[in-house]
Formats: structure tokens, sequence, C-alpha cells
């Protein structure tokens, strides 16, 4: 396949073709549905505002009309059944999907324990109304935004608001830590970006359903028998395949959202313990070295395998690397670092090279996220290396709406969690998890830094991310939500 | 001899089941304190699990499977020491006639493995978890606050720099010893190089048959499954007791496919070349999680028996092997009943076989060292050997008293 077909794209949701980056604010609606029958109209006449991935318009003067405002949807499992979707289409979606992020094995693997445990989550975990639908807003400013999300749920739709969350993005497109988080992004086949690494490139069938997977396959994808769909809204498989079946997936994808607070005096104030000089006060380009060393890239984005001794702005969106031919020991990232637990690109101890690219390039996700909470300190400045020597917490609460799509929760999202960022001896590491992201409950995270002539190990590595919410999504298509309506 | 295969089956009495999930659950509650069968004492086992299997032809049977160290009758009796209630255990199987006849009734119900696979061979319980202590306290000594310091803030490098820059002056005899020495060296290189270049080819005809033998029956799209067939429950009773971080460890029982019994037998004896003698340590075509894994052609060459232990998830696993060794895994598997006709790369499809009615939960289940990993092993032997063959201990009291 070259490229998504124009119906296609208008079939597919747009927040997965396009981060919306000019659109710096989010408004993100968690509802629980109270008259199925109302909830249903409601979204029947909510389909038109759908946010499709067709192409923007243009201008006459050939200048493409951006949106001002997107609308996307997606429903968890229980969303799903609630709103009367036929039993046997039900039990077709993926394990993971169905059983829900608060599911005590899975929050085992996701690392969501203590503080961060499904019985501590503001919303979609062991307390509170289920969630069953999540509308996801985009646009230009919190008021608009606000007084949208308002009239959206104005006349009896027959659901109730769990939570609204509201986020923005910075031009820097920093986190809270004050790292440039957007960097690596895997490229579509079929929609690749002009000057693209053809190592980053991931098949279709990765992030929607409907196309082949990396594997040459189709994932597993929600399926209705055809007699469940009269008026013929979903598409059939290719060839003979399942021929007594709808694809219900087709062109939708499964999404993942976490709410994850930051503590960010803690994170600093954790640098300035590590790094200390002669005179026993804080070393502010150590304590920049080893944040950056946690990340794996520099604040600014520059990757620490590019520029191992200093940032370098003009490397920030520098993506097109690997770590085998200069970095293979770690000595510029370690391997144990958050970005090579997270994309080991081609790093992977069980085949370096083009066998660890393969293994990566199955096990991808597709970011999307704002941050929430007003930034702690001045995020900017850090990339000419003011860093925040004696940073105090505000108790506020900030931190990063993390979301991703895939076709396979457990192999894509939930592996990336457990195989490599949460895995005490990942890539042939002795007992340390990812230093930034990692379930370091007990306070006693360690993280070795590989250098020459002995490693320099940092001890007593706290959690610096909780998580306070959030669950597994599908997003369907345009004609799939059309099909739940009906 | 380290690190032996073992596997039993032995059928359980009939009315015996409910009493012998008791017995069981209980040795799996308290490994190391238990009534019956203390194996967490035990100096000599890997892995050991005890699973309750059946199958239409035989009923239920007890499944004792495992990795031991040292010859077979001292493991036998080492198990036997560790076990103040074997008779309780062992009296619900038809054939056990007590403490003294344990050694003939494990090994006549014995099965020798067809293919084995050892990720470090020579390495018993004993030197794995050795290393591991000494490289712990290697690196505790590393992170002690003075040390640290002193390292930090470059002590170290000056001074490796200096001693390895010190040469003792030479003796002609010591000049012309070193000469002799190179010379044998290089012959040695070469001797290498050829046996090297043996092994790459022998490897590269195994895998044209691999991927003659494995190639798939028939290419596809789409997964050979409709979600709504998938046994869910199931998984998810498979998944419960699978940790998430350690190791882990399956077994399946599979029907083999009339007339394949052959074709089987010679697949897995080139697996069983290859693992042993062609892969470098702890790699197995290139996969490095696995600590053991055997094959087992049992019930008159009806079933293949298949165990293995590995690190990490079952996920990655099996990721692992459609990632790394496609053909191989499909060259055996492709033997038996059910499975997926497109291979290895069909992976939900594949995963799916595996999690199947053919994998079969276990009652009990020991691991020696949960927490290292395969790359571990290798690593703290890399670490911890070099100090060990280059220091002589008398020598070493002489120099340290000297300091």
């Amino acid at each position: 396949m070259t490229q998504l077909s124009p119906p296609d794209r208008e079939d597919i949701q747009g927040i997965l073709l396009s981060g919306f980056g000019h659109l710096y604010y989010t408004y993100y609606l968690l509802l629980t549905v109270t008259d199925a029958v109302a909830a249903k109209n409601w979204l029947k006449r909510t389909l038109p505002a759908v946010t499709t991935a067709g192409r923007w318009p243009q201008d006459a003067n050939g200048k493409t009309i951006k949106p001002d405002l997107t609308l996307n949807l997606a429903l968890t499992h229980d969303g799903l059944r609630t709103l009367w979707l036929v039993d046997k289409a039900l039990s077709t979606f993926p394990r993971e999907f169905i059983e829900g992020m608060a599911e005590p094995k899975r929050a085992e693997i996701l690392g969501d324990t203590g503080d961060s445990a499904p019985s501590q989550w503001e919303f979609g975990g062991d307390n509170g109304a289920p969630i069953h639908l999540m509308v996801l807003l985009h646009g230009q400013s919190p008021e608009q935004l606000r007084t949208y999300g308002q009239t959206l749920l104005a006349d009896n739709p027959g659901l109730d608001v769990v939570a609204i969350e509201t986020g923005f993005r910075l031009p820097s497109k920093k986190e809270h830590f004050g790292f440039n988080d957007s960097v690596s992004q895997p490229e579509i086949k079929g929609l690749e970006t002009p000057g693209h690494d053809p190592a980053q490139v991931v098949a279709t069938g990765e992030f929607l359903l409907g196309y082949p997977d990396g594997y040459g396959i189709f994932a597993l994808t929600p399926v209705v028998p055809n007699s469940d769909d009269p008026d013929n809204l979903l598409p059939s498989f290719p060839g003979t395949e399942l021929p007594g079946f709808k694809n219900l997936g087709h062109n939708g994808s499964f999404m993942v959202y976490r709410k994850l607070p930051q503590d960010v005096a803690g994170f600093w104030q954790y640098m300035a313990s590590q790094a200390q000089g002669s005179d026993g006060q804080p070393d502010p380009q150590g304590m920049n070295l080893i944040a950056s060393k946690f990340v794996g890239r520099w604040p600014s984005g520059a990757p620490l395998t590019l520029s191992p001794e200093e940032d370098k702005p003009e490397l920030a969106n520098a993506n097109n690397f690997l770590y085998m031919p200069t970095d293979a020991k770690g000595f510029g990232c370690p391997l144990g670092a958050h970005i090579r637990r997270t994309h080991p690109r081609d790093s992977l101890l069980d085949a370096p090279g083009q066998g660890s690219l393969m293994t990566s390039s199955r096990h991808r996700i597709l970011r999307r996220g704002s941050l929430f909470g007003e930034p702690l300190f001045p995020l900017d400045p850090l990339d000419q290396g003011q860093i925040p020597v004696d940073l105090q917490d505000d108790g506020q609460s900030r931190g990063l709406h993390f979301f991703c799509f895939n076709v396979d929760i457990g192999r894509q999202f939930e592996f990336v969690q457990q195989t490599w960022a949460n895995n005490p001896r990942f890539d042939g590491l002795y007992n340390e998890k990812d230093p930034i992201i990692g379930d370091n409950d007990d306070g006693q995270g360690l993280f070795a830094m590989p250098r020459c002539p002995v490693r320099q190990r940092a001890t007593n590595i706290p959690r610096f991310v909780g998580m306070a919410g959030g669950g597994y999504f599908f997003m369907p298509s345009i004609s799939a939500l059309r099909f739940l309506t009906t | 001899m380290a690190n032996q295969p073992l596997t039993v089956i032995v059928p359980i009495k009939p009315g015996q089941e409910a009493s012998l999930r008791q017995v069981l659950a209980a040795i799996a509650a308290d490994l190391a304190n238990n009534a019956y069968f203390q194996i967490a004492r035990s100096d000599r086992t890997h892995f050991l699990r005890l699973a309750i299997i059946t199958d239409p032809d035989h009923g239920l049977r007890l499944l004792l499977t495992g990795n031991y160290d040292g010859p077979l009758v001292d493991y036998l009796q080492e198990l036997v020491r560790l076990s103040p209630g074997l008779d309780d255990l062992w009296n619900h199987c038809t054939g056990y006639r007590g403490r003294q006849d344990f050694n003939r009734f494990i090994q006549a119900h014995a099965y020798k493995a067809q293919a084995s696979y050892v990720a470090v061979q020579g390495e018993s319980v004993g030197s794995i978890r050795k290393r591991r202590a000494i490289r712990q306290k290697l690196q505790q000594l590393l992170d002690l606050d003075d040390i640290a310091d002193y390292v930090d803030h470059p002590g170290l490098k000056p001074l490796l720099d200096d001693l390895t820059s010190l040469k003792q002056p030479r003796t002609i005899w010591q000049g012309f010893r070193v000469l002799m020495l190179q010379a044998w060296q290089m012959i040695e290189q070469v001797f290498n190089g050829l046996c090297d270049l043996i092994k790459q080819i022998i490897l590269w005809v195994l895998r044209q048959v691999g991927g003659i033998l494995g190639a798939p029956d028939q290419p596809r799209l789409i997964g050979e499954y409709v979600g709504a067939e998938v046994d869910y429950e199931r998984i998810r009773t498979l998944n419960e007791p699978e940790v998430v971080h350690g190791t882990n460890h399956l077994h399946l029982l599979s029907t083999v496919k009339r007339g394949r019994l052959l074709r089987l037998k010679i697949v897995l004896l080139l697996i069983n070349f290859a693992g042993r003698h062609l892969f470098p340590p702890g790699s197995l075509s290139n996969i490095r999680s696995i600590h053991f894994a055997h094959w087992s052609i049992v019930d008159g060459g009806k079933h293949l028996l298949f165990v293995t232990h590995y690190d990490g998830s079952f996920d990655n696993y099996l990721g692992d092997f459609t990632d790394r060794a496609s053909d191989g895994l499909n060259s055996i598997w492709n033997n038996v009943e059910g499975y997926p006709l497109a291979g290895s790369q069909d992976i939900f499809a594949f995963k799916q076989f595996f999690r199947n009615d053919q994998q079969l939960p276990s009652q009990v289940f020991y691991r020696a060292y949960p927490d290292t990993t395969v790359v571990n092993i290798l690593r703290d032997r890399a670490i911890v050997q070099p100090l060990a063959d280059g220091l002589d201990r008398p020598a070493l009291d002489d120099w340290l008293t000297k300091l």
C-alpha cells in the first residue's frame, strides 16, 4: 500500500493521523452512560462533528485551512456493552481491552502499584462510576473548549461526567521535567513524512486495524456476524477470509489513556543529591548530565548517543540514529535510559543490528498527549544550561496526559511497559527499572551509567512518575460509529 | 555433569486426584518447609515442576520435570533426602513401592529427551549462585560512599593508566618465550578460524533445511481465528501464576500428526546438534532468554512433550521465536496437531497454539535463581571468571601480606 485512499482517510478519526500540533489546548470528557438509548441518540447527533483524517481543505491561495477545533471519540469495553453491541461481537475484542487497564494482573504488568494502584486512581480505577466513553477535544483556548464541552452535553444526552481533564502543549514540546518529549514517533507506512528515516517505517496495520501488521497479517480485530449488519455499514474481509463476518475494527485502533502525575521537585532534588561538587553544593552541569542520562536525550531533545558531552539544541529533533555503531556500550546513552528502553532500535542484546530493529518495529506505539498543571519552573532555559538547583514543591498536581494508539495492546503498549521499561533485567542489566517511568515504589531504584574506567551508579531512585487514572479504549472508524448508533 | 533434563510421567491411581492436588498445593505453598517435598532446599535443582496432565488415552498422570546437576542416581538420592513425606506424595501413583524403590520407580518412568538445549553448559546451581554473590559484592564495594567518591573524581583512571604502563624488564629468554607463544597463538587462530568456518557451513546447511521443512503450509493475511473462538478464561488461568518479571515456564503435550513421527525425530536430532554444538553459550538461534528447553517423544510416539524455562513474559518469549527462529520452530511444530498453517508469523494464532489446551498448568514450580536471567549468568561469568582465573590463592595471600 502506498497511500491511504481519500475515502479511508474520511473514515479514520483525525487524531490517529495527526497530533493537531497547531492546537495548543485539550479538553477530555470521561463519561459514563446513564441511559443507553439517550446516549446512543447523543452519539448519533454528535457523529457529524467527529474530526476525520480527511485532507484539510485549502483556501484560494493554496494555504491549508486547519481546523480550529477537533473532536474524537473512543469507547471502553464497558461502554460498548452498555450501548448494546451484540454479545458475539463483544467477545471478539482482544483480552487486554476486555479486561481493562485496572484489572489486577494488568496493573501488575503496567507497574501500577503502591500509590499508583487502581484503588488510588481519580477515575477509571476500582472506585467511582465506570468510564464508558471518552471525548477528546483539541482547540485554540481553554475558554473555547470549555464552552464547546458544555454545549456538547447540554440536553440530557444520557451521559454523566466522571471526570473532565484539561491540558495544554508548549511550543517547545517539553514535558514538566523540562525535556522535549515529542521527538520519536514511528513513521507509518503510507503516511511517511518527507525526509524520514526508512528504518523507522512501521506497517500501517500496527496502528490501524484492517491493514497488514508488522507480521504481514491482520491483528486481532473485532468482528460482527453478517446478519447483524443488515445495512451493510461495515466492510467485509478481503478475499475469502472469514466470509461470515464483517470487520468492525477496520480503520479503527486501540487507544491507551493514562493520567501520569510527575514529581518535578522530587526529580530535580534527586539530581541535586546525586551531583555535588567538591564544595558539597549541587553542580548544575552534573545534574543536567545525570538527568539527561536518565532520559537518554538532553533537555532540548538532542540524543546523548549523538552528543554525549553537552546539549546541542541543533540536534533537538534528531531521530535518525542507531546505538550500535557508536554507543554500543552505553557510554553516551546508558542501556537502561528511558528512550533506549522504550525504543531500543538496533541495540537489543539478542540480535544487535537488523534483528533488533525488526523486533523494535513490532512493539511501537503512536504517542499523543498534553500536559496538565502549570510548570513548576521555567522549562525553556534548561536548553541553555539553566538548571533548577534548589527546586521546592508547590503542592500542585502536574504531569502528562499520556495517550497512545496501537492495534494490539498486549504486544505493543503493555509489552513496552513490561518487557522493556519496567523490566529489572532488561537487555542484560541486573536490577534496575526505567529511571523516569519505572515503578520504583520502594525508593530503591538503581541506574548504571557506563563510563570509562568504571560505571557510575545512581542509587535509591524513587518513583518520579505516578499513575492517577485511565483506561483502554477502542477508537472506532466513522463507519463503525455509524454502525454502533444505528 | 551439570544441567541434565529430567522428564518423568507416572499414572495416578484412580480416585487419588483430589488428595494428590491437596498434597501438591501444600508443597507449592511452602517450597522449603512443607511436610512432603522440600525442593527449595535442593543444591542440585535448577528448575523443577510437578503437574497433573491428562489426555484421553492415559487419563490422569503426574509429570515431574526439570533440570538438575550431577548423576541421576545422586540427584534422586537428594530428592529422597528432601522428602519427609515421600510416600505421601508418590503413593498416589501407580507402581510406587516405597522409599527404597524410588530410584527404580523414577528411572522406569523417565523419558529420554530427543532434543535438549542448555543455555550455559557446565554451570551448576552452586556456581551460578556463587558467581552472582561475588558480582553483587563487587558492585556493593563500588557503591560504598568513599569508593564512589574516589571513582567519581577521577582517581581510578590515572591509577590504571600508570599501572598498565609499567613493564618489567625482560631477559633474553623471556623474550624468546613470548615470541614462541605468539607463534603458537597464530597457529591457534588459524585453527579456530577453520573450526568456525566449518560451524558456519553446517549452520547454513541446517538453516536451509529448516527453511524447507519449516515453510508454512499456507501463507495467510488474516489469522486463522475468529476472536469469538478464543478461550480467554483459559488464558487467564495460565497467565495468572506467571511472574511479571523473572523466570517463567511452560510445557505442552501435543499430538504428533499421523505419519510425521520420523520427520519430527530427524528435526529434533538436528535441533539437538545445533543447540549443543553450533550456537554460542546462552543463545539458541539468537534467542537469549531460554534457560532450558527439552523435547521428549512420549507415549510410543503419540505425543510430543515440550518443557521450557525462559526469562520474561510469555509474549516476549514467543515474539522472540517468531522474530529469530521462525523456520526452526515451524519445522518442529508443524508435525503436531493444531499448529497454525501460516506458522509462527501468524503471531496471534502462534501464541494461541501455545496457550491452547496443549499447554498445561503446573501445580508445583521451583526455580533456584528466579531473578537471574541467562544474560545475567553470562555477564556474571564474564565479570568473575577472569579474576578467578588470574588469581592463585597462595600467591594472592602472599601479595596481600606484602601490602
